[in-house]
């Protein structure tokens, strides 16, 4: 009881965060609801590249996630954690990463013209999907992975017992974790790729590859035209909300595995043939996810001497920010395992950071003034941005261990205390974790609303290598950025330490 | 109270402005010498925050605002009159404003990699560069520069704007949200040219002794930019107001500019300033949109440009 009281009042402060700042917008402004031929371009290219992004991250995740859940080797967890990295890049640096790559002048450039072969230009909608594809990939295979690794292990070795062909394989060991993790993931991947704006733009090669968020950004910024803003913004906030409620619907079912005896298994029978396959895509994926990251390391290293002792402050305020917000966030998501909690928490990520620093702006002026409690506001934005991931992360393990130990926990007379500490927080250790290290990554590396609110006296590490960017400074902020990385890499490795120890 | 009450002027500037490689803490450090008072940087978006505080603003002083935006400003209502001598401006152009006071400029221009191309002396010979030399510009939707190379080609190709843009649209690499952006890809090596400044070479000769990066000089003259100041209507502080537009037009100031902003100062002789300035190539002559005329053409000419390059 106690339990889903706390999740309606969380579903509705969410809802009120969330729309209060549009709406408060809305009416602040001259209503200014045109939508021109522009727009139309815009959303329809919205629609195309968010929907294929998620849709190929999905289906190049779903084979990893399987490799990496049934190999272990050396550096596993270290690739596993790498593979969050790009995630958190400030967008430039991500971008120079992959052109490092694929650029004009990039590495497969130069192997094809040493060839003698005619090169390729990443720029157009390709360019805008392995950019999406290269951010995306990580997040939905460890989601992927966090399912696998809860699947009982007697289910592996009954497969192998019967020696179960692939297909039927497929269709009754993975096909349920695909069914339940893949419209999630899928709807969180395409609400992030609807909002990209920077990244689309660039590697789209020009306007034909313009998204809505540009001429949200437009009329907020140039036209000062907030009406009009609001109204593009209210649009996105749509899409968002249709496609995670369709996903929902239609896909999200429950698992209904029977329960495990939690007991881990050893080595299992796997032919030489499946071997080759599983260790085949990790090298593949895992180089096209890693050699970008590499390049920017190594931009990033060879600059560290021209880093100054300035950098300790920001440094210093971007990791109390990301481990507060991924303390907030955490916490909040527990209010939300439950699908409505789901749709309502990715639609924190649907509206532009200016949007609700704006419309955050106007709620709280009149009682103080944003500019002196900067860190407040970031704080709470940054926590809100965070619960869309806390939520996806978590509400899996949550379901399961809600349905497979609940009654049993009842039968025996547990107080609500003892279920949750005792019986519900061990199990759900692992993806806690988990969400706890990626919201306080995804905190780290978030330049969003700051810009707004800015900082001559609040600064974060993004915020710097965003001001170095501006002052020519470009080797520095590489530096930085690789500061920034290393950081988050540690953070991570962190919470999945702890996240390993002590087993109920 | 211990300490006597000294007055606070607080300047809203942009980010790039007031981070300490800017020109924000030295220009801090040299007014407080003289004022007797307490300069606060106030970092962050201007115009949208201005129009969200309205009259409730605790800004003095606003600078960092760009010549492509000023009809909004003006309409705004909430700034009030300078008071300066427009005389003392030394700009390719001459300046009757009485809100908007500019504190440097610059010209737009294409910055290219000397190792990789000759820098082309027009329009026609950008757009007839070699095939694998690509250049990157800024979107004018969301960004200033990017705006002032839109406003740059329809002033010089007129109606014809748009099939200029159709002729130079496969050199262009790719299109991006800001000038940093932009300017990361040329550095890295990705776009042998970029939309910026005539001013930008000086940052890689001083800072990075480097040579090889030059601003191309078009024979049919360059789009200036000015990055401008203005007083709040509602400020409490109007003599402190007063004395900082003061401030800006003397060489305290304007001597910081050029190696803090990497742009020309707008109340100097060419005399005054750092030879590295004086030596860089200027263009001969200036072409400009007046804030009226610019207001009236700037969405039909981002049309063109987004009709030419989306095909």
């Amino acid at each position: 009881m106690a339990q889903r009281t706390f999740s309606i009042v969380a579903n509705c402060t969410l809802l009120f965060a969330v729309f209060g700042p549009l709406v408060v917008l809305i009416f602040h402004a001259d209503q200014n609801f045109t939508f021109t031929s522009a727009d139309r371009a815009a959303l329809k290219f919205t629609l195309l590249q968010a929907a294929l992004s998620s849709l190929l991250s999905v289906l190049l995740a779903w084979p990893l996630a399987l490799a990496l859940s049934r190999r272990q080797f050396r550096g596993r967890r270290l690739l596993i954690v790498a593979l969050s990295v790009p995630f958190i890049l400030p967008v430039i640096v991500a971008i120079l990463g992959l052109l490092s790559v694929f650029g004009n002048s990039g590495l497969l450039n130069s192997l094809l013209s040493f060839f003698g072969f005619p090169v390729f230009s990443i720029y157009g909608l390709s360019g805008v999907l392995l950019a999406h594809i290269f951010f995306n990939i990580p997040l939905a295979t460890r989601a992927f992975l966090l399912a696998l690794e809860r699947r009982p292990k007697e289910l592996d070795r009954l497969a192998d017992g019967l020696n179960l062909n692939f297909l039927i394989r497929f269709w009754i060991l993975d096909w349920p974790i695909v069914r339940l993790i893949a419209p999630q993931i899928f709807s969180l991947i395409f609400v992030l790729c609807l909002t990209s704006f920077a990244v689309v733009l660039t590697l789209g090669g020009g306007p034909k590859a313009t998204t809505l968020e540009l001429a949200i950004y437009q009329s907020f910024r140039f036209e000062l035209d907030f009406g009009r803003a609001s109204f593009l913004a209210f649009i996105q906030l749509s899409i968002a909300a249709l496609t995670c409620v369709l996903s929902i619907i239609i896909f999200g079912l429950p698992l209904n595995f029977n329960q495990s005896l939690d007991r881990p298994i050893h080595k299992r029978y796997l032919r030489l043939g499946s071997l080759f396959w599983d260790f085949g895509i990790i090298i593949v994926m895992g180089l096209f996810l890693t050699i970008p990251l590499i390049s920017v390391l190594l931009k990033g290293v060879q600059n560290f001497y021209l880093l100054e002792i300035t950098i300790w402050t920001p440094i210093f305020n971007s990791i109390t920010l990301a481990l507060f917000s991924a303390l907030i966030s955490t916490i909040l998501a527990m209010g939300f395992m439950n699908k409505w909690g789901e749709v309502i928490g990715t639609l924190s990520i649907a509206v532009s950071p200016l949007i609700i620093g704006a419309g955050l702006f106007l709620m709280i002026k009149n009682f103080i003034s944003p500019f002196e409690v900067t860190f407040w506001v970031i704080l709470t934005v940054n926590s809100i941005m965070g619960l869309p991931f806390a939520i996806r992360i978590m509400r899996p393990a949550s379901d399961e261990i809600i349905s497979n130990f609940h009654r049993l926990s009842i039968a025996y007379g547990m107080t609500p205390f003892a279920w949750f500490y005792w019986v519900y927080l061990p199990r759900l250790k692992g993806a806690l974790t988990y969400s706890m290290g990626l919201v306080a990554a995804l905190s780290m590396g978030d330049l969003g609303v700051i810009v707004l609110f800015g900082g001559a006296n609040f600064e974060t590490l993004p915020l710097v290598i965003y001001q170095l960017m501006s002052a020519y400074r470009i080797d520095q902020a590489m530096a930085s950025a690789v500061i920034l990385v290393l950081i988050s890499i540690g953070i991570f490795l962190v919470f999945d330490r702890i996240g390993k120890t002590r087993n109920a | 109270m211990a300490l006597a009450q000294i007055p606070t002027l607080t300047v809203y500037a942009p980010d790039y402005f007031t981070s300490e490689w800017g020109p924000g803490p030295s220009i801090e450090a040299k007014f407080e010498e003289t004022c007797d008072c307490d300069l606060v940087f106030s970092a962050g978006e201007l115009l949208p925050r201005l129009v969200l505080e309205g009259n409730n603003t605790s800004a003095d002083v606003v600078i960092g605002l760009n010549t492509d935006i000023t009809k909004k400003a003006r309409e705004l209502g909430i700034f009030a009159p300078h008071k300066q001598d427009n005389g003392l401006l030394t700009l390719p152009v001459d300046w009757d404003d009485e809100i908007f006071l500019p504190f440097d400029w610059s010209y737009a221009s294409f910055v290219f990699d000397t190792t990789k191309t000759k820098v082309p002396s027009s329009f026609e010979e950008l757009a007839n560069l070699p095939d694998d030399i690509k250049i990157v510009i800024q979107d004018p939707r969301s960004s200033i520069s990017g705006l002032a190379l839109v406003l740059w080609v329809k002033k010089i190709y007129g109606k014809d704007a748009g099939e200029y843009w159709q002729k130079l649209a496969p050199k262009i690499l790719t299109v991006t949200k800001g000038w940093s952006e932009a300017y990361g890809l040329f550095t890295d090596g990705e776009a042998g040219g970029v939309l910026s400044f005539t001013t930008s070479p000086a940052y890689h000769i001083v800072v990075e002794e480097d040579n090889t990066k030059q601003a191309a000089i078009f024979k049919e003259g360059h789009y200036p930019f000015f990055e401008l100041a203005a007083k709040v209507k509602s400020s409490k502080n109007d003599a402190l107001s007063s004395m900082f537009m003061k401030f800006i037009l003397s060489d305290e100031f304007q001597d910081l500019i050029p190696m803090t902003n990497w742009s020309y100062p707008s109340s100097q002789a060419m005399e005054k300033w750092p030879s590295v300035f004086s030596d860089l190539p200027m263009p001969k002559s200036t072409v400009y949109f007046s804030e009226n005329e610019a207001s009236e053409i700037t969405k039909q000419a981002i049309e063109e440009w987004r009709n030419a390059l989306s095909q």
